[in-house]
């Protein structure tokens, strides 16, 4: 496996926890989020519209997530997404998940000594 | 909007097949979010013309988005579409096993479906909402009977207060149903005309179950039991659970529109056994066109808002 498909996989596993996690932050609409994800992982996380609109769509299916169309300050309408309970269980649940993931990860990659 | 991005947007659109509004609520955000990223290059020094391209090649091919929306947006995770298909596994359980007639068994039954409903309102209307939402909604329907029946039988007897809550109730039942079913059909055709299909699902054979019941005696005391109906009934519900199962993972739209109309079909089928088995071939075909025309009458709307 190339690094470059280790980081892919990882995104792709961890799409949905990183689009929670903003819309915790406040309600945002799709190139919002692909905005603040590049600007909250100083430039590491880059997701492309075929992942997110997909992954956004499916949220809202599951009931995570919720949308509906508002009129921007700026002007125009975009489509905006907001957290539901159950997103914000799940990301509660996924946060809890992570940090002993990570956690684990670190013992074992830890070098040794 | 350029004619690369409108030329896109295009192509994009014959690859998708949502339905119902979805495609335009989809096409409309893409196009937004390809206004906001050409901005957003053009700001940052690209030219218009490159930061168009740039934009669209993002996006990718348009038949390999309209693939990946599709799916993301039909199919309901296995989890969740066996907790909606549950909302007739239950109701199955319930008229199979006749706990209707069983108050201390109907009410906390009915108490059941209610709290999942409002759970699921809650959460936001998840997918298995809707055949839970549409059990919920024929709660009234047998409210409304029983109020009939209590009206009914207060005609033939003395003036009780159980008999003016009938009258009551019968007075307000049409009105209060009529509003509170097309408000549920108005806001679930606002997502999905064929999530709103499935809310109105559970109705006609809740209505068949109460005309064999009623011409088994009713709410008469010491009516025999119309263990045949159940039976029929339970296997019905049973149909419809597996119909909704695979309604909500279903991949593609014409799929679950097919369902829908093979359900109505087993629904007919069964119906026809329990209330009408002696009735002739127009009378069942007009049966089948009413019972069609009801569960897709969602689509008109859908249509029409």
């Amino acid at each position: 496996m190339t690094l470059g498909s280790y980081l892919t996989q990882l995104l792709k596993g961890n799409t949905d926890v990183l689009i929670l996690s903003l819309l915790q932050r406040e309600p945002m609409y799709g190139h919002q989020i692909m905005q603040q994800l590049e600007h909250a992982s100083a430039g590491f996380f880059q997701v492309s519209e075929g992942t997110l609109y997909p992954a956004l769509y499916r949220l809202v299916r599951e009931g995570f997530i919720r949308s509906r169309w508002l009129k921007l300050p700026a002007g125009p309408e975009r489509k905006v997404y907001s957290l539901t309970k159950k997103g914000q269980d799940r990301l509660n649940e996924c946060r809890s998940t992570w940090d002993g993931f990570a956690a684990a990860m670190n013992r074992v990659t830890a070098p040794a000594g | 909007m350029s004619s690369d991005v409108a030329g896109y947007l295009d192509r994009l659109r014959t690859h998708l097949r949502l339905g119902g509004s979805s495609d335009a609520d989809v096409m409309r955000e893409l196009a937004a979010h390809v206004e906001d990223r050409v901005d957003e290059l053009v700001a940052r020094g690209i030219p218009a013309v490159r930061a168009q391209r740039m934009a669209i090649d993002a996006l990718g091919r348009p038949r390999t988005l309209a693939h990946l929306l599709q799916q993301a947006h039909l199919i309901t995770p296995w989890r969740d579409a066996l907790f909606g298909a549950g909302a007739f596994a239950f109701l199955a359980a319930v008229v199979g096993a006749q706990l209707w007639r069983v108050p201390a068994l109907a009410v906390p039954s009915a108490a059941v479906v209610v709290a999942v409903t409002l759970y699921g309102l809650w959460l936001g209307r998840p997918a298995w909402f809707y055949p839970w939402a549409g059990v919920a909604l024929s709660l009234p329907l047998v409210a409304g009977y029983i109020a009939f029946a209590l009206l009914h039988r207060a005609a033939g007897g003395a003036v009780t207060p159980l008999a003016l809550a009938g009258i009551a109730g019968a007075a307000l039942y049409f009105p209060v149903g009529l509003v509170v079913v097309a408000a549920a059909i108005l806001v679930a055709v606002r997502r999905d005309w064929l999530d709103a299909s499935v809310l109105l699902s559970p109705l006609p054979g809740v209505l068949v179950l109460i005309i064999a019941a009623h011409r088994a005696g009713g709410l008469a005391a010491g009516a025999d039991p119309v263990p045949a109906a159940s039976l029929m009934a339970f296997a019905l519900y049973a149909c419809m659970s597996l119909a909704t199962l695979l309604f909500l993972r279903a991949p593609m739209r014409h799929l679950k529109v097919m369902l829908l109309v093979g359900g109505a079909l087993v629904l007919l089928g069964g119906s026809t056994m329990i209330a009408w088995p002696d009735g002739g071939v127009v009378t069942l075909a007009g049966r089948a066109a009413l019972l069609l025309a009801f569960l897709l009458s969602p689509a008109l709307v859908a249509r029409h808002a």
